[in-house]
């Protein structure tokens, strides 16, 4: 027994005695690069940024109360005129964006007349005066430009002014509308 | 006869013996034992998503985009202090963001804080290797966090998965 695990292990020596220099040396390399280099690891990082068009109204709802005339009589009610702001923000570097204003609900007194004027964000050009009245058509198809050329900014408090204009006797009553703002590519 | 008897004997005896003395010689078996000083370090994985999506207020610049969702393992046995370096491959070019990593620190060691890649601080650029964790010992110690900040300094473009690649490299400090 004693000589046969002798032979074996002789012979398992004698195998061993070039692969494990090599492998010795292999590991040296290995070490010796890893100490040279050091000890490495990668990590893919993705990064995203999201297309953003956004206008923030500052004011949800505005309301104008038509005051009878003063003398002499004949006259008209006079303009009602309110002032807000509104806020864009856009990421959109290259193409030009204009803002439309559309309207629903418009009362049926052929003798009232809202007028919108958005004051235009710093690079766009605003159209003035919009003009709606109740034979405007109502939502988007009947939606007017007021802004145009606007792109890659952010910036609020930019100007609104709304005029509720009587062309005529205004009928008593009370009417709630709806008035819209959006971002559509020139 | 019997000194005759005892010659033979002696000569089988050496006959059959010398191989064993032999064998006994390279039977030998040197087992050399070598621990090299190393430090490995691997990420958890990689960072797919950091999204600035958060719609920004009007007048105001978006809200920082942050991700903690991989971790880092280290293994050293060093016996002199260990430093992690890390660098990005590259940053989007001419927009105004920078991209933030901190790396915690394994027990014993600190870690150095929040560190900014800018546009200008890139690959290209030696400034852009930066000291992510200081004074490591001999540890070992994984889910070691990781966080990426995604920050705009102006207006931010449009970015649709823009890849950057991180690399950590573990040193003799």
């Amino acid at each position: 027994m004693k000589t046969d695990d002798k032979g074996k292990q002789l012979e398992y020596a004698s195998m061993c005695k070039i692969p494990r220099k090599a492998l010795r040396l292999v590991f040296c390399l290995l070490f010796v690069s890893r100490a040279l280099f050091g000890w490495i690891d990668h990590q893919h990082v993705t990064l995203h940024i999201a297309w953003h068009f956004i206008i923030l109204l500052d004011e949800a709802e505005v309301t104008f109360t038509v005051l009878p005339p003063n003398p002499p009589m004949g006259n008209l009610p006079a303009d009602v005129v309110v002032n807000t702001t509104y806020g864009v923000y856009t990421n959109r570097e290259t193409d030009d964006y204009k803002m439309v204003v559309g309207i629903y609900d418009f009362p049926a007194d052929p003798a009232l007349e809202l007028r919108v004027n958005l004051t235009a964000p710093t690079g766009g050009v605003s159209l003035g005066d919009v003009v709606f009245t109740k034979d405007s058509t109502e939502g988007p198809p009947g939606a007017q430009d007021c802004v145009t050329g606007v792109k890659w900014l952010s910036q609020a408090g930019i100007g609104i002014t709304y005029t509720l204009h009587c062309n005529g006797i205004p009928s008593p009553g009370s009417h709630q509308m709806s008035i819209y703002l959006e971002a559509v590519p020139e | 006869m019997g000194r005759y008897a005892l010659r033979v004997a002696c000569v089988l005896g050496l006959f059959f013996a010398a191989p064993l003395l032999f064998a006994g010689e390279w039977a030998n078996f040197f087992v050399d034992i070598s621990v090299p000083a190393m430090c490995q370090v691997s990420f958890s994985g990689d960072v797919s998503d950091l999204r600035l999506i958060i719609p920004p207020i009007p007048g105001n610049l978006p809200d920082d985009a942050v991700d903690n969702s991989t971790t880092y393992a280290i293994t050293t046995n060093n016996t002199v202090p260990y430093k992690i370096t890390g660098q990005i491959s590259t940053m989007p070019a001419d927009r105004p963001l920078e991209l933030k990593c901190t790396m915690a620190a394994p027990t014993g060691a600190t870690s150095g804080g929040q560190k900014t890649w800018d546009v200008n601080n890139d690959n290209g650029d030696p400034a852009g290797i930066f000291d992510m964790v200081t004074d490591i010992d001999a540890v070992a110690q994984s889910g070691l966090g990781i966080t990426w900040t995604l920050h705009c300094t102006g207006l931010c473009q449009v970015l649709w998965g823009t890849p950057v690649n991180f690399t950590i490299t573990c040193i003799p400090q």
